[in-house]
C-alpha cells in the first residue's frame, strides 16, 4: 500500500503529462481542421509543376515553395553560423577557462539569452542600415543578415547546452585519455566530444527549431511577403513564419485563412523533418565514433 | 639492478582547495618492485598516484609542494621541471584506475588508441604492438577472434586487463595501480594478481589496494598512509 502523499504526486505527475499531451493534440488536430483541406501539391506549388520548381526553373508566384526554401535556408546559414563558434565558446568555457574569467564570460552569455528576439532584430538592421550607408549601397537586410541575427540568438543556447555537455562526462572518463598521454586537444577531440555527442546534437536541434519559428528576428532583418525564391544572401526572402503572421494579420478571404494554416502544418512538418535528420545524423556519427 | 631506486619523492605536500591532502611525503621506491600503499579510504592514497604522473594537474583547487623525480635514461629527472611535457611522462607511467574504463570502441581500438595518440599510422606495427601488449596482460586468447567487439562488452575482469593492455602498449616504465582488483570478482582477482607479478619483470609497480591478504601474496614493499603522513608498514 502506498502512503497518500506518494499517490497524489503520481496522480499529479500523470495528470501534468497528460494535459501538455492534450495541449500538443488540441493544437495539432486544430491546425489539421482548419488548414488540412488545402494542404496539398496545389498550396505549395500554386500553378507551377512540382518538378520545375524543384529544380528552381521556374519562380513560383502564388504558393508557399519560396517560403519553404526561405526558412530552410535561413536555418542552414543560421546553424553554419551558429554552430561552430558556439561549440568552440562552449569548449573554451568548459575545459579551458577558469575562476574568475569564466564567471564573467558565463555572466555574459547568460545576457546573451535573455535579450528578446525583437532586440536582436533590431541590431540586425542598425548594422544592415549602418553597412548600407557606410560601405555598400548594395546591402540592405537580407537572407544573410537575418541568418547572422538569428546564428546570434540561438548561440546561447549552443554554448551552454556544449558547456554541461562536457562538463557532464564523468571523471573516469575525462582522465583516461590524458592518463594515456593524451593532450587536452586529443582529450576533447577523441573522448570528450564524442562521449558528449548526443546532448551536444540535442542542443543543435532545439536551436534549428527556434530559427525555423523566429518572426520577430527576420521581420526587421530582410523577411518580405513576397520575393520569390532568393538568389543570393544578399536577397529579401520569403519564410513560413512570417508568412502565417502576415496572413493572419492580413487575410482578405477564409481561402486565404487556410492558405495561413497550411502554412502551419508545413511548418510543423519542416521541424519535424529537422529533427528526424538531426536524429539520424546523431546515430550515424556515435556509430562511426565508435568504430575509430 | 637490485634495489635500485626508480622514484625519488622527497618533501610532497598536497592540498585540494587549501585543505592539505598529503603532509611532507617522502619516499623511495625500486625498480622492479611491486610497491603497496595501504590504509584507510579518503586519506590520499589515490592522490600519492596522481602525484607521479601529474594526473592531478587537471583537477581545479589543487597545488603541489615538494619534488619528484624519476629514473629515466640513465639519470633522475625532476618530472616537473620547467618545459618537461606532461603527456609525454604519462606514456612511460601509466595508470590503472579503480574501476576498469574502456572507451566506447572495439577492443583493437582501445588497445591502439594511445598509439594512435602518439601518432604512429603504421597499420602492421599497430597492430603487433596491440598482439603484444594483449597478450602481456593474458588477454590475447580470449579476445583473438573478436578484436572488432566493442571494448565494453568483455566481463569486469577482462575490462581490467584490456585496460592494463591499453597502458602496456606504450611500454611503461612504471605502472600505478589504484586498486586494480578492487571491483572484481575472486577469480578475476587471482588472475590480475598473477599479472601483475608477471609485469614486474618489466615494470615498477605501485599499487593502491585495500585488501591486507593481497598485499600480503604479492607487493615487494608496503608504505601506510595514514593522516596524510607516509611511513613504511
Amino acid at each position: 500500500m502506498k502512503i497518500p502523499a506518494e499517490r497524489i504526486v503520481i496522480v499529479f505527475s500523470w495528470a501534468c503529462a497528460l494535459l501538455l499531451l492534450g495541449c500538443v493534440a488540441v493544437i495539432v488536430g486544430y491546425l489539421f481542421i482548419k488548414g488540412g483541406r488545402v494542404l496539398d501539391l496545389e498550396l505549395v506549388f500554386g500553378d507551377s509543376s512540382p518538378i520545375d520548381a524543384f529544380m528552381l526553373k521556374n519562380q513560383v508566384y502564388s504558393g508557399l515553395w519560396p517560403a519553404i526554401v526561405g526558412t530552410l535556408s535561413l536555418v542552414a546559414a543560421a546553424i553554419f553560423f551558429a554552430v561552430p563558434v558556439g561549440v568552440a565558446s562552449g569548449i573554451y568555457l568548459a575545459e579551458y577557462s577558469r575562476g574568475r574569467v569564466k564567471g564573467v564570460f558565463s555572466l555574459f552569455f547568460d545576457i546573451l539569452a535573455s535579450i528578446p528576439s525583437i532586440i536582436v532584430g533590431l541590431f540586425g538592421f542598425s548594422i544592415a542600415v549602418f553597412l548600407h550607408q557606410h560601405f555598400s549601397e548594395r546591402i540592405y537586410p537580407c537572407l544573410l543578415i537575418s541568418a547572422l541575427s538569428l546564428a546570434f540568438l540561438v548561440l546561447p543556447y549552443i554554448i551552454r547546452t556544449t558547456q554541461v555537455a562536457l562538463e557532464s562526462v564523468p571523471l573516469s572518463v575525462r582522465q583516461t585519455a590524458p592518463a594515456l598521454g593524451a593532450s587536452r586537444l586529443q582529450n576533447i577531440r577523441h573522448v570528450l566530444l564524442p562521449g558528449s555527442f548526443s546532448s551536444l546534437a540535442g542542443g543543435i536541434v532545439l536551436a534549428m527549431g527556434r530559427c525555423a519559428e523566429d518572426t520577430a528576428v527576420i521581420m526587421l532583418t530582410g523577411v518580405v511577403a513576397s520575393a520569390g525564391i532568393p538568389r543570393s544572401v544578399l536577397d529579401n526572402y520569403e519564410a513560413l513564419p512570417f508568412y502565417i503572421y502576415y496572413i493572419s494579420a492580413q487575410y482578405s478571404d477564409a481561402e486565404e485563412l487556410a492558405g495561413g494554416f497550411g502554412a502551419a502544418l508545413i511548418l510543423i512538418i519542416i521541424c519535424l523533418m529537422l529533427f528526424s535528420i538531426a536524429f539520424l545524423v546523431k546515430n550515424r556519427f556515435m556509430h562511426q565514433m565508435t568504430r575509430i | 639492478m637490485n634495489n635500485q631506486t626508480k622514484i625519488r619523492i622527497r618533501g610532497v605536500t598536497f592540498s585540494y582547495n587549501g585543505k592539505p591532502v598529503l603532509k611532507e611525503v617522502s619516499a623511495d621506491i625500486s625498480e622492479n618492485k611491486i610497491t603497496a600503499i595501504i590504509g584507510p579510504s579518503g586519506q590520499g592514497k589515490s592522490t600519492l598516484l596522481s602525484v607521479i604522473n601529474r594526473l592531478w594537474e587537471n583537477v581545479p583547487g589543487a597545488s603541489l609542494q615538494g619534488s619528484i623525480e624519476i629514473f629515466f635514461d640513465g639519470r633522475f629527472k625532476d618530472i616537473y621541471a620547467a618545459g618537461s611535457d606532461p603527456a609525454v611522462l604519462r606514456r612511460k607511467v601509466g595508470l590503472i584506475f579503480q574501476s576498469p574504463n574502456p572507451l566506447p570502441m572495439s577492443i583493437e581500438g582501445n588497445v591502439a588508441f594511445p598509439l594512435r595518440l602518439m601518432g604512429v599510422r603504421n597499420r602492421e606495427l599497430i597492430r603487433s604492438k596491440v598482439r603484444e601488449a594483449l597478450g602481456q596482460a593474458f588477454l590475447w586468447d580470449e579476445v583473438k577472434d573478436r578484436l572488432g567487439d566493442d571494448g565494453r562488452s568483455l566481463s569486469g575482469g577482462q575490462q581490467q586487463r584490456l585496460c592494463i593492455a591499453r597502458a602496456l602498449v606504450l611500454d611503461p616504465e612504471i605502472l600505478l595501480l589504484d586498486e586494480p582488483t578492487s571491483s572484481l570478482d575472486p577469480t578475476a582477482c587471482e588472475m590480475i594478481e598473477e599479472l601483475l607479478s608477471c609485469l614486474k619483470n618489466s615494470c615498477t609497480l605501485v599499487m593502491v589496494s585495500h585488501y591486507q591478504e593481497q598485499v600480503a601474496r604479492i607487493s615487494d614493499e608496503t608504505y601506510q598512509l595514514a593522516d596524510g603522513h607516509l611511513s613504511p608498514a
